[in-house]
């Protein structure tokens, strides 16, 4: 028996958010449920309902601890920014917590840091979003954008990224349409600066990504990218 | 005796359970005033927690590490809303939070750019602050009511919590037609809340 789709019944928009919630439904169905989750409250409240009464099943899967650049990436981050840079420095507490001194993270941290600060110290640029892309064989990129005017600076820091020597790692900007745009070569031992135009920056920075291919010396031949994405990843606004 | 101990040892447990909780809800509290140590201390009590869930999910450890990343990312931006959320444990609202990032992303591989934009916005789970859970004992309820349906029920939704399956491969793997697994997953889920809110 097919139910009728004009207007579902309370229990199958019910059992629709716990199909939802277990990932079961195709891609468009899940538009429409995200669509639905933004004008229904009372939907939305059975989705997040669904969270929490699957959730549990995750007591089930044993922790596994993560690798040391995950923290490393993530102190990048949020290093701090303008008025908030000389506290930093003198907060102790802050780089034990990192792990300095229990032998934890690092020189890795402190060096992803560093370059986060020294390239966050111009007081008159306005950090407005980060991408953090983490290559999938070793290293990270960070991506810090910053208001220039109309347009934006976008400052690609690298940590501890290898490039194989007759290759180039090429910037890629991801728009909402999903397609993509050159930005230039990136250096494995040096920040790269890039301004992104106001017509780039359309609907906002949160809309867009960043990618990062392998490329042949010199960029892609065509324009797109030819070779392996190493990473990819979304604007996160600050 | 051993009656005693144990019940002793209990709530020994419970007390540092909710102690350990006591301490992730102020760091949560001082994350979100932007207290970068405060973030580096939940990191270190619920990292391997969240990882052990992003890997089984994925199963790559490269991209288990990224998801990872960008969920303590996302509470550093957005910690000020677990204020509103009081009475979920901080945990829980880490949990949601890795496993929908870690299923967008096995939802968006193989299609390159194509899901970046339809990844989902963070769970809001501020309609929830009325729901305290004490985890191992809503864990067990959960085992309880899900051994209760039938085996292959039980077992397509831990499948598909867990792997992001579609009713398609769900559907495959247990050698089912298509609308039949539809039909058992809507009914067990269904009789699932009835058993967990009678």
């Amino acid at each position: 028996m097919n139910t009728p789709e004009s207007d579902p019944p309370e229990d199958d928009l019910n059992a629709l958010a716990g199909e939802y919630v277990l990932g079961l439904l195709a891609p468009e169905a899940v538009a429409q449920v995200e669509e639905r989750r933004r004008r229904d409250s009372a939907f939305n409240a059975a989705v997040n309902a669904w969270q929490i009464r699957l959730l549990p099943l995750t007591e089930e899967v044993s922790p596994v601890q993560p690798r040391a650049r995950v923290w490393t990436g993530i102190a990048a981050e949020i290093a701090p920014r303008g008025e908030k840079k000389a506290s930093l420095w003198n907060n102790l507490k802050f780089w034990r917590a990192l792990g300095f001194g229990a032998g934890g993270f690092g020189v890795l941290g402190l060096a992803a840091a560093l370059v986060a600060l020294v390239w966050l110290r111009s007081p008159s640029l306005v950090p407005i979003a980060t991408a953090t892309l983490i290559s999938q064989h070793d290293g990270v990129f960070v991506a810090t954008a910053q208001q220039a005017g109309a347009g934006v600076l976008l400052v690609v820091s690298p940590s501890q990224v290898s490039v194989p020597a007759d290759k180039s790692a090429e910037l890629w900007l991801v728009l909402p349409t999903g397609k993509t745009q050159a930005l230039g070569l990136l250096a494995s031992d040096r920040p790269v600066a890039v301004t992104l135009t106001p017509l780039q920056l359309g609907g906002g920075i949160a809309k867009l990504a960043l990618a990062v291919s392998i490329e042949p010396p010199g960029g892609s031949p065509t324009g797109v990218a030819t070779g392996p994405i190493i990473s990819v990843a979304k604007f996160l606004p600050l | 005796m051993v009656d005693s101990r144990s019940s002793k040892l209990a709530v020994v447990v419970a007390q540092d359970a909710n102690e350990g909780r006591a301490k992730l809800v102020a760091a949560l509290a001082r994350v979100a005033q932007g207290d970068r140590a405060a973030l580096a201390e939940l990191y270190r009590r619920t990292c391997a927690k969240l990882f052990g869930l992003c890997l089984r999910i994925l199963s790559d450890r490269a991209e288990a590490e990224d998801v990872l990343q960008e969920v303590y990312l996302t509470v550093w931006n957005k910690a000020a809303q677990f204020e509103v959320a009081r009475g979920v444990s901080p945990v829980t609202w880490l949990m949601v939070i890795a496993r929908n990032r870690a299923l967008d992303r096995l939802r968006a591989r193989g299609q390159r750019f194509g899901a970046l934009e339809e990844a989902a916005e963070i769970a809001d789970l501020a309609p929830l602050a009325d729901i305290a859970l004490d985890a191992r004992e809503v864990s067990q309820r959960l085992a309880a009511c899900l051994d209760a349906l039938e085996t292959r029920a039980a077992s397509a939704i831990r499948a598909a919590f867990f792997g992001g399956q579609t009713y398609e491969r769900l559907a495959a793997q247990a050698g089912m037609p298509l609308g039949s697994m539809k039909s058992l997953i809507r009914r067990s889920l269904m009789r699932l809340k009835a058993c967990l809110e009678p």
